[in-house]
């Protein structure tokens, strides 16, 4: 441990460096405008308010982190009395941190506009634990109602100066005043992270002058920096419509700390880089080390193997095999406690276990094949700056055939080797292998994802549609297919009707054959349907885009803030052949339409043509790009308005005359 | 409270063992089970199991727990978990697990250490001191057979385990309950259970016996009622008990009642403080009632629902005082100190305790017992009116029972003890949901919509708890949402008679919509919806045995006016429709009035709330056609020229 190196050289007496709270005030001092207020002025739909939230840490020669933490709300709404259920976590386990000095205040004027006070009681705090290494102490504000103003403070210290808490600026209620002030000693250095969409009032760093004491009487001088944070009037972070982890979005900073060295020492290196991190995952006993030849697991690796000719037909078997054998739990985490072959027995895991004995089976018939970790994309994109493990949750597998790299995940049963799921597409992986240069792999798929659907429509003459489908999809779409198909019953065709058609309710399903269904390639499917339609003796009226068209524009706020994320790019075709009864005739029809975003990253088209007996109507839709900048807002909102017009515009036809 | 988890926790919870010794002497469970049993699709079945129920005394009970369970496929290996809560009043003494192959080969033990710890989340809480312990069992070679063994302490026997021989889809070889009573004093009632139990007197004590074999498995059917009213079951309380150092009696409802109004003595004490605050209250109010209702306000104004839920604390309330100088509190905190308050001004009321929740089984009238998870207040008035408060709301009006509490066995409790009384059923009549809109059509298509739309009785609660906790601003932004159109303007929205203390809420607006219609060269297609209007697309099903549990009844009305462009005809216009069945009516008609405007008028009426199962296809079929009739369209036509 770091901790035992220093201690003898130093023990603690005080610390003397003068920290005032500056902006924020004591409690109970809150100004009569404050206790008045009715609603925030910059976000009138706020339930809370953050009057301010201010932390302070230093890093004292003990080794210790202290972080003081004082913060004020004023809530607006019943809804904001949620923001007075106070959860303080911390951890019980190496490094300890423990939890002191809270206290809580509410105040709100009474109906004469006298202020009233209530303060939490000692024995109204809980603790509980949360997991093996974390607790959590939690209280309710008391006396809390709609206007009340309240206080809340406390402090952590742990043990260790690798502890220094992340400031997340930004929360689910606007903030008036953020701060963060953070004092380091000369001997410790740390790697400072800040994102986010808001700008900083303040982003200082100063230098102080302080002494230390020591048990013995001397006393050292020494010099710190001092970093200084503040944001003003930070709105709230909500989830939107086509929005990535929330994470990667709020305004926060990290500190991290890579190396110490006090007087008359060497540095010590806490981070690592990123090629000794590589080497110490790999060398891990919860990783690396879990890597090695199983019996059983061998066994089947080389059974399922051994007719095929091809190492890629082997790792596509060894994939298909273990992805159906394999159940996973659900959850994700780097790190593997139990030894695989028993995992392999009981044919449940994480994401990793899974993964890692993929590797070892491909390993096992002499494939190249090597664990790669990755974030997930709710688990935020990785920090380039900090070759810390913690920032990975999940492993999938690099295979090397023949210079062709191949990415896999088996996790899941009915996801083809060559595909990805989306919630690994987030950025790029580190490949965990014995090689010395550190190798990152992007992570993405080269497939494509294409649906084309051939619908042959009659219109009876009391209007009902007559409908034979023929649908070949690909990619994600064919993945979605197969797995709404196995999970459908045979009777009851209700979660194809909502998968499928647009106004369900008036679509029956005569029959659905699957055609051609190659796991790695296309999902081809067959379809009869009967629709009905609103007509009368003599006028039928058609919403011909009976499938897969988007009808509600997914964008209704005026703007926007963060990027719009879309989850994998596509194309869609949809080809509709409409044939006329006789003694019909067609009065109306849609215009033909196409709309393009200026770079063409999203592209839509609808051709209509009119023959005699017959309406054709041809229908795309492209995404090309993943991720748009805020900027670009309003051009998408007003694209979905012009698809959810068109895709509900109607035919009209007319019985003929005498 | 916490008498509803023991009840789920029977359900869920399983168990295990260390020493890789058989937990069943006669295993035999490498043979295939009863074929009978998996034909009717069980996704597990129990192979054996023992229950066993010791009552050593008023403060002392044991539950041994000893059951194999095989697992067929790796989807259900969830029907062989072990999920066992605990908490100061219920101990695990320990756990023993064996997973065994289908040779009949141990392949791996367990024991209490291998459990998970949790907090146990009930959903509500904002803290409970119950904990949870879970073992999960992984085997990729099906099938397989779990076996568990645990044992648990009651301190205290009144939360006594109700005994699930099933789960929900699973079958079952061999099943028993025993139990034995050294008190001598332990009831019993049985569901879905055929034949009485073997009953003797041995060793000073009393030992009760069922044995049920060869059950097939059973499953809630879509809007069914509550698995508990399809599992069997048997339901355990004690007669006399002692719990956290009181006692009781639960051999009789009104004994039940004294307990409880026990726990409260001593607790309903205002401070002088408090008692000023009640004296401005009612300062000029002369009648009980407005007196009552004043005072309910003033509640809601000042208390906020927050429940803590430690040892007993469950069931005993804090105290009136506690409630007063923090201003929050459980559904019994708040009770209590609203009932205190009336104390206070002379008025009597009593605490109804209650199993709340329109999905919640019935309780059993007939069983006293612990079978509640809620309280309310029932205050008489001098005239003789019943005024029902829900202390936990901050939003209901004065004698707002809610729709969780209506039509519902519950118990009174006063000084005299307790007493079995109904709660008022709402009629539809009372359950209202109406709108009136004016939909103006412009030449171009474009729609200005003006709605007001008033909820009565139990269709309030949902817009009273939407809308009544956010602010303005956020109430718009709520009305935003809710449309499916996107480009429309918010021209006028008004909030304002969205109350907590009137006998209905509404609320109106005025939208400005560029795209509520859909035009064409000739033609405007115009959506008549409502805002009731259903898009409901149940299953078929062939053989429905169960009832369907409807949350309430109710009226849905809609009236609309149609205000069309003066050089469009009427294409196409819906013909009306009649929907009649035994449990609702549907109207729906379009008339043309003087001015040529179309008027949209339609009526639903809810008034059953169970239906029988043998009526399951015409309740889809009535849906079905009250989904198709409301997504009707009106075409109009440019006027030939």
């Amino acid at each position: 441990m770091i901790k035992n190196t220093f201690i003898v050289f130093i023990l603690v007496v005080a610390f003397s460096q003068n920290k005032v709270w500056a902006q924020e005030q004591s409690f109970g001092d809150v100004s009569q405008k404050i206790m008045e207020m009715e609603f925030y002025e910059k976000d009138s739909t706020a339930d809370a308010v953050v009057l301010f939230d201010v932390g302070e840490v230093y890093v004292n020669e003990d080794l210790e982190v202290r972080f003081k933490r004082k913060v004020r709300i004023k809530v607006l709404t019943d809804k904001g009395l949620d923001s007075g259920d106070i959860s303080i976590r911390y951890r019980d386990e190496d490094p300890d941190q423990s939890i002191s000095g809270i206290k809580a205040e509410s105040y709100y004027l009474d109906e004469k506009g006298d202020f009233r006070k209530s303060k939490l009681g000692r024995r109204d705090k809980f603790t509980s634990e949360v997991s093996d290494s974390w607790k959590e102490i939690k209280f309710t504000i008391p006396g809390l109602r709609k206007g009340s103003v309240f206080d809340y403070e406390y402090e952590m210290k742990s043990e260790s100066p690798v502890d220094i808490p992340n400031w997340f600026f930004q929360r689910e209620y606007p903030t008036v005043w953020s701060e963060y002030r953070v004092f380091i000693p000369e001997w410790f250095n740390y790697l400072i992270y800040t994102r986010g969409y808001n700008d900083f009032t303040l982003n200082s760093m100063e230098k102080y002058n302080d002494m230390a004491l020591f048990n013995n009487g001397s006393r050292l001088s020494y010099q710190g920096t001092k970093y200084h944070f503040i944001m003003r009037d930070i709105p709230s972070i909500q989830n939107e419509p086509y929005m990535s982890a929330k994470v990667n979005y709020l305004s926060q900073v990290r500190f991290q700390l890579s190396s110490y060295q006090f007087p008359q020492q060497r540095i010590t290196n806490v981070l690592n880089t990123w090629p000794s991190l590589v080497e110490a995952i790999n060398e891990s006993d919860n990783y690396g080390k879990k890597l090695k030849s199983y019996s059983n697991i061998k066994k089947d690796a080389l059974r399922v193997s051994e007719n095929k000719e091809s190492e890629i037909d082997k790792m596509i078997a060894i994939y298909d095999y273990l992805s159906s054998y394999m159940k996973w739990d659900d959850s994700y985490g780097l790190y593997v406690d139990r030894n695989l072959d028993r995992i392999y027995e009981e044919g449940t895991g994480t994401g990793t276990e899974i993964n890692l004995i993929l590797t070892q089976m491909l390993r096992d018939i002499g494939l190249n094949s090597d664990p790669v970790v990755i974030s997930t994309r709710n688990n935020g994109e990785i920090i380039d700056i900090y070759p810390i493990d913690n920032q990975f949750n999940h492993t999938i597998v690099r295979v090397k055939i023949n210079d062709q790299e191949y990415l896999l995940d088996a996790k899941n049963a009915k996801r083809p080797y060559n595909l990805l799921p989306v919630s690994d597409i987030n950025g790029k992986g580190l490949v965990i292998s014995d090689n010395e240069i550190t190798e990152w792999v992007t992570l993405q798929n080269n497939q494509s994802n294409n649906l084309q659907s051939l619908l042959e429509i009659t219109v009876q003459p009391d209007g009902t549609l007559n409908g034979d489908m023929e649908s070949t999809n690909t990619g994600f779409f064919a993945y979605l297919l197969r797995e709404a198909f196995s999970s459908e019953s045979k009777e009851d065709t209700s979660t194809f009707k909502k998968l499928i058609f647009n106004e369900e309710e008036k679509v029956e399903i005569d029959s659905v054959r699957i055609i051609e269904d190659v796991r790695t390639g296309l999902f081809k499917y067959k379809m009869g349907f009967e629709k009905s339609t609103e007509s009368t003796q003599d006028v039928i009226y058609i919403n011909p885009i009976v499938i897969d068209a988007i009808t509600e524009n997914p964008f209704k706020k005026d703007v926007r803030k963060y990027p719009i994320d879309y989850e994998f790019n596509h194309s869609k075709t949809t080809i509709l052949n409409y044939n006329i009864p006789d003694g019909w005739l067609i009065d109306e029809t849609p215009a033909s339409k196409a709309f393009k975003l200026e770079d063409g990253a999203i592209f839509y088209r609808r051709i209509i043509e009119t023959f005699d007996d017959k309406i054709t109507i041809r229908y795309d839709f492209l995404l090309n790009e993943l991720q748009f900048e805020p900027a670009r807002y309003d051009e998408l909102k007003a694209l979905y308005d012009v698809l959810s017009k068109a895709n509900s515009e109607m035919i009209v036809l007319k019985r003929k005359e005498g | 409270m916490k008498a509803l988890n023991s009840l789920l926790i029977a359900i869920i919870f399983f168990s295990c063992s260390s020493s890789n010794q058989v937990l069943f002497e006669d295993n035999s469970f490498e043979q295939e089970p009863i074929a009978s049993l998996l034909s009717v699709g069980a996704h597990s079945v129990v192979r054996n199991s023992e229950t066993k129920v010791e009552i050593k005394s008023e403060s002392e009970a044991y539950l041994t727990v000893k059951k194999a369970t095989t697992i067929f496929k790796k989807e259900n290996k969830d029907a062989a978990s072990l999920v066992l809560s605990f908490s100061p009043l219920r101990e695990i003494e320990y756990i023993k697990a064996n997973l065994i192959d289908k040779n009949g080969n141990i392949i791996r033990s367990f024991d209490e250490s291998d459990a998970i710890e949790s907090a146990a989340f009930d959903g509500f809480s904002f803290f409970s001191d119950s904990r949870i312990k879970a073992l999960d069992f992984n085997y990729s070679s099906f099938p397989y057979t779990v076996e568990v063994e645990y044992r648990l302490k009651y301190n205290g026997v009144l939360f006594l385990p109700t005994w699930y021989p099933q789960l929900p889809g699973q079958g079952v070889q061999k099943a028993s309950l025993e139990v034995q009573d050294y008190t001598k004093g332990v009831r019993y009632h049985t569901k879905n259970i055929e034949g009485i139990p073997v009953e003797n007197n041995v060793l000073g004590a009393q030992n009760l016996k069922w044995e049920v074999a060869l059950l097939t498995a059973k499953e809630r059917e879509p809007y069914g009622p509550p698995v508990q009213e399809i599992l069997p079951s048997v339901v355990l309380a004690p007669s006399r008990f002692e719990i956290e150092n009181t006692r009781g009696d639960a051999s009789n409802w009104k004994d039940f009642g004294k307990w409880y109004y026990s726990l409260g003595q001593g607790t309903r004490k205002l401070s002088s403080e408090a008692i000023r605050e009640v004296e401005e209250v009612i300062d000029g109010i002369s009648t009980e009632s407005e007196k009552i209702k004043a005072l309910y306000n003033y509640l809601q104004d000042k208390t906020r629902y927050v429940s803590i839920q430690l040892g007993i604390g469950g069931w005993k309330p804090f105290s009136a005082d506690y409630v007063f100088e923090n201003e929050y509190g459980d559904c019994k905190a708040l009770t209590n100190y609203m009932q205190a308050i009336l104390e206070h001004i002379g008025v009597k009321s009593n605490p109804v305790l209650i199993r709340r929740g329109i999905s919640e089984p019935a309780i059993i009238s007939e069983f006293s017992s612990n079978q509640f998870n809620h309280v309310l207040l029932r205050v008489e008035l001098d005239n003789g009116d019943i005024l029902w408060l829900e202390c936990t709301s901050k939003y209901f009006a004065p004698g707002h029972i809610g729709s969780g509490n209506e039509d519902r066995d519950a118990l009174m409790i006063s000084k005299e003890g307790g007493e079995i009384i109904r709660t008022p059923m709402s009629l539809p009549s009372e359950n209202i949901s109406s709108s009136i809109s004016k939909i103006e059509i412009s030449e171009s298509g474009k729609v200005i919509m003006s709605t007001t739309q008033t909820n009565t009785g139990v269709l309030q609660e949902s817009v009273q708890y939407r809308l009544l906790p956010i602010s303005d601003a956020a109430k718009i932004e709520w009305l935003e949402n809710s449309i499916s159109a996107s480009n429309f303007d918010v021209m006028e929205a008004d909030f304002s008679g969205i109350r907590n203390d009137t006998k209905d809420v509404s609320y109106s607006y005025t939208l400005d919509f560029s795209n509520y219609t859909t035009t064409s060269s000739s033609r405007i297609f115009v959506p008549l919806e409502t805002i009731n209007s259903w898009s409901f697309n149940p299953d078929k099903e062939v053989k429905r045995k169960q009832e369907i549990w409807l949350p309430y009844v109710l009226t849905e009305k809609d009236q609309s006016i149609y205000v069309l462009p003066k050089n469009y005809d009427i294409e196409a216009i819906p013909e009306e429709a009649f929907f009649q069945s035994e449990f609702a009516n549907y109207s729906i008609e379009y008339t043309i009035n003087e001015e040529g405007n179309l008027l949209l008028k339609r009526e639903l009426v809810i008034n059953e709330k169970r239906i029988p199962p043998e009526a399951y296809n015409d309740f889809r079929e009535f849906f079905m056609n009250v989904s198709k009739s409301d997504s009707k369209q009106l075409v109009l036509v440019k006027k030939k020229t």
